[in-house]
């Protein structure tokens, strides 16, 4: 059964019209969103490592090697089942820095011009076998679909329709960042076909070539021997080679790295990838067996790689055959396809872009995508070269060994990335170049020299290494690789840069180490900065792009955060151009401080903290307990009642707690991070002054802050910590209020003093006096004469006011106790205040001074109400003697904000301002000697003081004084709820 | 963890005694052949139970906190 090249180029252009369909109806947008963006798409999208030795030449290693088969699908698994090892922290790194290839990830741990494009050339010599592989596959099957076609012609079709598919939809753009949706889903679908195509050849072996399950079974246990003999059993050295060669496959192939990490962002599919790929690989390797055994059972003869296409021929069925060779032809092409694109941009960035200056004027993003156009044409036309050199039968297996024993080269490096901080670019070169000589000694050399001999003698090509040799080049080459490298890394010292970029790496370590403090001030300096390197346009291009994915301003000018801008920079310039490049341009234009020394700056307290906030939620262990405490440390000091704040030695503010931004009404965020100067004047000339000055220690003084008068308190110190040496902590309190009320204490004091000695005055002055009088009144019983009388009379008026006085002293005296005998009742303030007037009006020195109580009804204060008619006696009496003859004192009460307010107001001579403020003080008075005591007020004062009320005054209106007295209401309702119904005044 | 470490050490295992799981493979009862599978399906559901969103935030956490919203407001003009 042969197929006609019409049939072959009908089936070939249907599969690739249903590619080319699917992604350019992804690019436009007419496939649904929840379809192409589907994490299952993107996931079995890595199916494309499944390439012509999963569809091929594993069927060609099971026949041959038996159960070993199983190596290549598991090998390759086992990367992404152990991907906490390697896959997690490849990802965490190339997803956080956009990296995207390889050589990217060399060239940021390892930061060196040369890294990239060694890896870059190292990865396209050692993978240009694979392509060709792929070509050869594709041939191949042809060849046994119709001998009479040139395999050649159709080859070289295939790799043209191959170049245009890649340019079309894998170089769209010139970023990394950008990604090509399209070639994704072109990808995830071949994958899914590949897949069931398989699986539909492998079903169709055990139900149409066996019969079923049981008669396959019973046709393996009758013909045991049959399948026995032929195998080859592995020994133990090639197989774990083998095993050891698919697993760095599967990570450090291009294909895989550019499917994986460069087009797709999402850390969820990797996550998911760990246990989709081997599910995947799985399902591929359940086919191989029942297809090895059908094409046994029905005695084919061709080379058993092609057994997937030959079982259909064999047994007649043009159905499978077709479906065989398509899904083939998948394998082989995606391979193709997406190696050449990653070999693209690796070479791109790493090899050609430093090498070649873009001439000034050319539109450098047209540039790149040109030159990546380019190089996959020429990639792939170097790979169809290989291809032609090959001999017909030329084993798939034995010409991807040269590939993966290249590719295996690259895991001691990558391993270090991870796990070796003191690991060098010494180290890695001599590890690379170590490890590939002893793979061009004996792989690549054997290859070319048979296409050499081949060529010169026109003889057909003879590259069959057997395992023993695959195993001694991988194992001795791997050898090597590490033994320099490690050798050499150990000899020879790590740079500061490469340190740094380990600490970044390195998968214990998710803390940034610091890095320094930009010569930029800002980012219109640094855009300028960049301006030289790359253009305004694309300047201005890369800094609006790194602050929209930043939350910072464009005024923005805080060191750490220009620090971010930067980091965010060389991230979106190396998705463009490469790491080294990228690296190279950020390092050279965005340089950091230097000291005097030659060393960058020291990082301020605040930026460390930055760091650490980004950090969190992934510190574990003793490091988040530790990172607790220095919250809890933190918090304390934010939470502190007391303003605090420190700054380094060149006066830049490293704290500013929330009583500092509460005092000063300066957010912390608005100073922390810069110099003191930037604070207002009148803060700034205080601080200043005050740190500056190493004689002074504390500093009691008067300060404005917002207009007010306040007393603050300074205090400073030095920090003694290695690391912040010479910074100062400044303290400072506001005693403003303690101050108050030690006034206020020291007041009381002294008032308590003069009632105690009030008290005992009284006492001692009592009694004589009492004695006076009682001889005044014997003088007036036992004397008739006018005189005597007129004198006793005289002496008792004169006691009685001494009594008086005394009475007064002794009252103020007591006033600081309650009575407790007298219960606090509702006391109704109008009732009181027209007793007071009533009271009043009996004495003889009303002066015709009218009263008019304004109160309102309903007012009532809790309390006692012999002491409160005392207070509106004394203050009523005051304001009467103040008054003029025939004046009116006005007495008005409201109820306001849940106060009584009693205002007492009188038309007489006012008072002055001097004595307004002393008005209430005890002793002092205004009135003529003889008229007054100066303690009316006071003991009112005190009285109300008790009722937990207040009393204050100022002028009244044109003329006169008003007394104000506010003492807290009672609810009305509880009036009625206790039994003081019966009121104070109707006992 | 525990489970990072079981699979660590299964992979691990096969790694070293690879040739003598090829020997049992390949002498063992053809008819039973598929057998082989079930501890690689075991591997993968051990595997798709340790693969926790856990694994994703901490794979994406300096992605997230690039992102995110530092506590300083974006103003840096300094008072005077």
């Amino acid at each position: 059964m042969t197929f006609s090249l019409a049939q072959l180029f009908a089936m070939g252009f249907v599969y690739l019209v249903t590619l080319f369909g699917s992604a350019y109806a992804t690019e436009k947008g007419w496939l649904p969103k929840s379809f192409t963006g589907h994490p299952f798409i993107r996931v079995i999208s890595l199916g494309v490592f499944a390439g012509a030795i999963a569809f091929y030449g594993s069927i060609g290693l099971a026949a041959e090697y038996g159960s070993s088969y199983l190596l290549y699908f598991f090998g390759s698994s086992a990367a992404f089942l152990v991907a906490p090892l390697l896959l997690y922290p490849l990802g965490r790194i190339a997803l956080a820095h956009n990296l995207g290839s390889l050589a990217d990830v060399f060239a940021f741990r390892y930061p060196a011009p040369w890294v990239g494009g060694l890896i870059s050339l190292l990865m396209l010599f050692g993978v240009l076998p694979l392509i060709a592989l792929q070509i050869h596959a594709v041939s191949g099957t042809v060849h046994l679909l119709n001998q009479e076609i040139s395999e050649d012609g159709l080859a070289l079709i295939f790799c043209v329709t191959m170049t245009v598919f890649a340019i079309l939809f894998g170089a769209r753009h010139a970023s990394t960042k950008d990604k090509h949706e399209g070639l994704i889903v072109a990808l995830g679908l071949e994958s899914i076909f590949k897949l069931v195509a398989f699986i539909a050849v492998a079903l169709y072996a055990v139900y149409g070539v066996f019969g079923g399950f049981y008669e396959l079974n019973t046709w393996l246990y009758d013909n045991q021997v049959l399948t026995d003999h032929i195998v080859v059993e592995l020994s133990e050295g090639p197989s774990r080679s083998i095993l050891l060669m698919f697993f760095a496959a599967a990570i450090a192939l291009p294909h895989m790295f550019h499917i994986l990490l460069t087009e797709n962002d999402d850390a969820s599919l990797i996550v998911a990838s760990r246990w989709a790929f081997p599910l995947y690989m799985l399902g591929l390797s359940l086919c191989v067996p029942p297809i090895l055994w059908a094409a046994t059972k029905l005695g084919v003869s061709a080379s058993p790689e092609f057994h997937a296409i030959s079982l259909g021929l064999a047994s007649g069925n043009r159905e499978i055959t077709f479906l065989a060779f398509i899904a083939g032809f998948a394998a082989a092409s995606g391979v193709l396809i997406v190696i050449t694109l990653a070999l693209a941009s690796m070479s791109l960035h790493h090899v050609l872009l430093p090498l070649y200056r873009v001439r000034e004027g050319t539109d450098f993003y047209s540039f790149l995508l040109s030159m990546r156009r380019l190089l996959i044409v020429a990639i792939i036309a170097a790979a169809y070269g290989l291809y032609r050199l090959l001999r017909q039968d030329q084993s798939l297996i034995s010409l991807g060994i040269v590939t993966f024993v290249a590719v295996l080269q690259f895991l001691p490096g990558l391993l270090s990335v991870f796990y070796w901080r003191n690991a060098n670019r010494v180290g890695l070169l001599a590890g690379l170049v170590a490890g590939f000589v002893v793979w061009f000694l004996m792989l690549l050399f054997p290859l070319l020299s048979d296409i050499v001999n081949a060529t010169r003698f026109d003889s057909p090509l003879l590259f069959e290494p057997n395992p023993g040799v695959w195993h001694m080049a991988a194992m001795s080459s791997l050898l090597a690789n590490s033994f320099a490298f490690i050798l050499f890394s150990v000899f020879t010292e790590p740079t500061q840069e490469e340190l740094k970029a380990a600490a970044v790496c390195m998968s214990d370590s998710p803390i940034q180490p610091y890095q320094g403090e930009l010569l930029a001030r800002s980012v219109t300096e640094m855009k300028s900065s960049m301006d030289q390197a790359i253009g305004e346009t694309a300047s201005a291009q890369q800094m609006q792009m790194a602050l929209s994915e930043l939350p910072f301003a464009r005024d923005e000018r805080r060191p750490f955060a220009l620090l971010k801008i930067r980091n965010q920079v060389e991230s979106n310039l190396s998705s463009l151009v490469g790491q080294t490049i990228a690296h190279g341009i950020v390092s050279g234009f965005l340089p950091f401080k230097k000291d005097e020394l030659g060393q960058n700056t020291t990082e301020s307290v605040h930026n460390m903290e930055s760091r650490f906030e980004d950090y969190q939620s992934q510190l574990t262990g003793l490091a988040a307990e530790l990172d607790n405490l220095r919250r809890y440390h933190r918090q304390i000091l934010q939470d502190l009642p007391t303003a605090v704040f420190s700054v380094d030695t060149q006066l830049k503010v490293l704290t500013w707690n929330r009583a500092m931004e509460e005092l000063t009404g300066i957010p912390a965020a608005t100073i922390v991070d810069y110099k003191l100067e930037n604070l207002s004047s009148e803060w700034y000339h205080l601080l200043y002054d005050f740190i500056i000055t190493d004689s002074i220690d504390r500093l009691k003084m008067e300060f404005a802050v917002r207009a007010e008068p306040r007393l603050l308190y300074l205090h400073k110190s030095l920090v003694g910590i290695s690391r912040n040496e010479g910074d100062t902590v400044v303290v400072i309190e506001d005693v403003t209020d303690e101050q108050i009320l030690e006034r206020q204490l020291m007041h009381n004091q002294r008032l308590a003093s003069i009632g105690q000695l009030a008290a005992g005055v009284a006492h001692e002055i009592g009694n004589p006096i009492t004695g006076i009088a009682c001889l005044a009144q014997n003088l007036r019983i036992e004397t008739e004469q006018p005189e005597l009388l007129e004198i006793s009379t005289e002496i008792l008026q004169q006691t009685e006011r001494v009594s008086g006085i005394l009475e007064s002293l002794v009252n103020f005296a007591h006033g600081g106790n309650l009575d407790t005998k007298r219960p606090s009742v509702p006391v109704d303030i109008l009732q009181c205040v027209n007793e007071a007037i009533n009271l009043l009006n009996l004495s003889t020195d009303a002066k015709g001074v009218s009263y008019r109580n304004n109160c309102v009804s309903g007012l009532f204060v809790l309390g006692d109400g012999q002491r409160l008619l005392q207070v509106f006696v004394n203050v009523l009496a005051n304001a009467r003697d103040a008054s003029n003859e025939n004046d009116e004192i006005v007495v008005k009460g409201l109820l306001v904000d849940e106060l009584v307010q009693i205002e007492i107001t009188d038309q007489g001579h006012g008072i002055s301002a001097d004595d307004l403020r002393q008005m209430f003080e005890p002793f002092y008075t205004t009135k003529d000697p003889g008229q007054g005591t100066g303690l009316g007020l006071a003991i009112v004062t005190s009285i109300i003081d008790e009722h937990h009320g207040s009393i204050f005054a100022e002028p009244g209106g044109s003329k006169g004084t008003c007394i104000t007295i506010k003492l807290p209401s009672f609810d009305r309702e509880e009036i009625q709820l206790t039994s003081a119904s019966n009121s104070l005044f109707s006992s | 963890m525990l489970i990072e470490r079981l699979i660590t050490f299964i992979v691990l295992g096969f790694f070293i005694f690879v040739a003598d799981f090829s020997s049992w493979w390949q002498y063992s009862d053809l008819s039973e052949w598929y057998r082989n599978y079930l501890v690689w399906i075991g591997l993968i559901i051990i595997c798709y139970i340790a693969s926790t969103r856990l694994d994703a935030r901490r794979l994406s956490a300096d992605e997230e906190t690039r992102q995110q919203q530092p506590p300083e407001p974006s103003s840096s003009e300094p008072p005077k």
